[in-house]
């Protein structure tokens, strides 16, 4: 009797059209404005009927959300729950609790349409895996992140196209390792880097090895660099800077290889916005005094909120829950 | 409001199979059934605002039940047969409970049989969105449609994914490997 693929054309039918509206404008587009939010919360208020509609699809949609993010891609094989610690990651909030790492337990292939040539990885957000390529060489995904590699004989071939990524480059001589982001071009002789994709910049961390970053993008000013160990490059349209770090510095801002984002007196503003790529909710510091409130703290990649939680128990602020935005406040 | 979402979500959707399927059962027009639904959810939540109840699925069921017997009750022509049952209802012993060891175990397989099943250009729109994390606009341009479209598509995936993953139709075996 019950046909899985129809949508009954009833008053329920109708709420629930409505309800998967909200939610997939919310979700999918981005102009979501307060305005938005507030016709939605109206909208929700109005009867319990449309309460439920909403949060039925909601919940699919997380669902749906926390499954990709599990999602071990084509070509991978599984991360193992490792127990590979950080000998430096001294938990100082106990509040923040176990050390959640992400274990990849089903496996999961998704049915996109055929692509012969360039495979795509991707994570959600607070989402982490690596991903083995055939040449032996390594690639961990950050949270919300998006690539494309096309690896095959003679040619080995990497594109950002959006977030952070911790490469482990297998060398070969014969054939250099290139990464190309926002009209960057990264290539490497066998080693060790991360590459981070923001609006109108990217920051290349080389741990180990050498390699070169150029400007490939045909109306920028020309510019180019070669990396050695200890090298932060950030590279913009018109520019490219690169100064040393202490290699326990870089290792320490690269912690999200292992489940960890670790903060050591940052403000509590640039905490906010570092947690902010890990999750779709929004933490927001409302005030000056509470921006500059410096912040000591490990927060697991999937469970940002751990750190609003301490942030009102342990720390005393308060924190207000709005649905798709954390408001922390003094 | 919070807390009310959270126990809709935590308690009373895994009973969705059980509460479909009881209506199912009991009431004698197939196309009253996502209406008669939402009404029980709606019943559960305004009731769980005052308190909530200690067995959910026993709340379920007599909230369903309840509710059929109004709807017969304001019903112009009561369908004899079915009237009856209702009456006699017998809420305790009726359905099993879902197994949710098996519901959590099964859950990834679940959601890529639910993909399948989603007709060709509406998995296409959920697939650009969810794995390649693409905005509306983008998925707009990728698949060459209107962004009207776009939210078209994705709008049905949404509700075609909620009935196949809390509905019962796997329960049946449909959408399985």
């Amino acid at each position: 009797v019950s046909d899985t693929l129809s949508i009954s054309d009833t008053a329920a039918a109708a709420i629930e059209e409505r309800a998967a509206d909200w939610l997939q404008r919310r979700r999918y587009w981005k102009e979501w404005s307060d305005a938005d939010q507030n016709a939605l919360d109206a909208w929700l208020a109005e009867s319990m009927n449309h309460a439920v509609a909403f949060w039925r699809l909601e919940s699919t949609l997380d669902r749906v959300e926390r499954l990709s993010s599990l999602r071990p891609l084509r070509q991978q094989r599984p991360i193992t729950a490792s127990s590979k610690r950080l000998p430096w990651a001294t938990l100082r909030l106990a509040a923040v609790g176990a050390f959640a790492f992400v274990g990849v337990a089903g496996y999961f292939v998704w049915h996109s349409p055929a692509e012969p040539v360039s495979q795509l990885y991707s994570t959600g957000f607070g989402g982490r895996a690596t991903v083995q390529l055939t040449d032996g060489s390594n690639i961990e995904l950050n949270t919300n992140t998006v690539i494309r590699a096309d690896v095959r004989a003679g040619k080995r071939y990497v594109s950002i196209e959006r977030g952070e990524a911790f490469f482990d480059i297998v060398h070969n001589a014969k054939s250099p390792f290139v990464v190309d982001v926002d009209g960057h071009r990264i290539t490497d002789l066998g080693t060790k880097f991360s590459v981070r994709d923001e609006p109108g910049r990217v920051e290349v961390k080389l741990l180990e090895g050498r390699a070169s970053i150029a400007s490939v993008r045909p109306d920028a000013q020309g510019h180019a660099a070669v990396l050695t160990p200890g090298d932060v490059a950030i590279a913009t349209a018109n520019s490219l800077s690169v100064e040393q770090r202490p290699k326990p510095t870089l290792v320490k801002e690269l912690s999200w290889r292992h489940g960890l984002i670790v903060f050591d007196g940052a403000s509590l503003s640039d905490v906010a916005a570092e947690l902010n790529r890990y999750s779709r909710e929004k933490i927001v510091v409302d005030g000056d005094e509470a921006r500059r409130l410096t912040i000591d703290a490990s927060v697991p990649t999937d469970d940002v909120r751990a750190f609003t939680r301490v942030a009102r128990e342990v720390f005393g602020l308060h924190v207000q829950d709005r649905g798709n935005e954390i408001v922390i406040s003094r | 409001m919070r807390d009310i979402a959270a126990w809709f979500v935590r308690e009373v959707l895994p009973l969705e199979p059980l509460l479909t399927q009881y209506l199912q059962r009991n009431w004698h027009n197939p196309s009253d059934i996502v209406d008669l639904r939402q009404e029980v959810y709606a019943r559960l939540c305004t009731s769980a605002q005052k308190q909530f109840p200690e067995d959910t699925q026993r709340f379920v069921i007599i909230t369903a039940r309840n509710l059929l017997i109004d709807r017969l009750r304001s019903a112009r022509a009561i369908p004899l047969e079915r009237s009856a049952d209702v009456a006699a209802l017998d809420v305790a012993s009726d359905v099993p409970g879902p197994d949710r060891i098996a519901i959590a175990r099964d859950e990834l397989r679940r959601l890529q049989a639910a993909l399948d099943e989603l007709p060709t250009r509406c998995r296409e729109a959920m697939v650009l969105a969810h794995i390649e994390g693409l905005s509306g606009h983008e998925i707009a341009q990728r698949m060459n449609i209107s962004p009207r479209m776009v939210s078209s598509h994705l709008n049905n995936g949404l509700r075609l994914l909620a009935n196949m993953m809390y509905g019962n139709d796997f329960h049946e075996g449909k959408g399985k490997p």
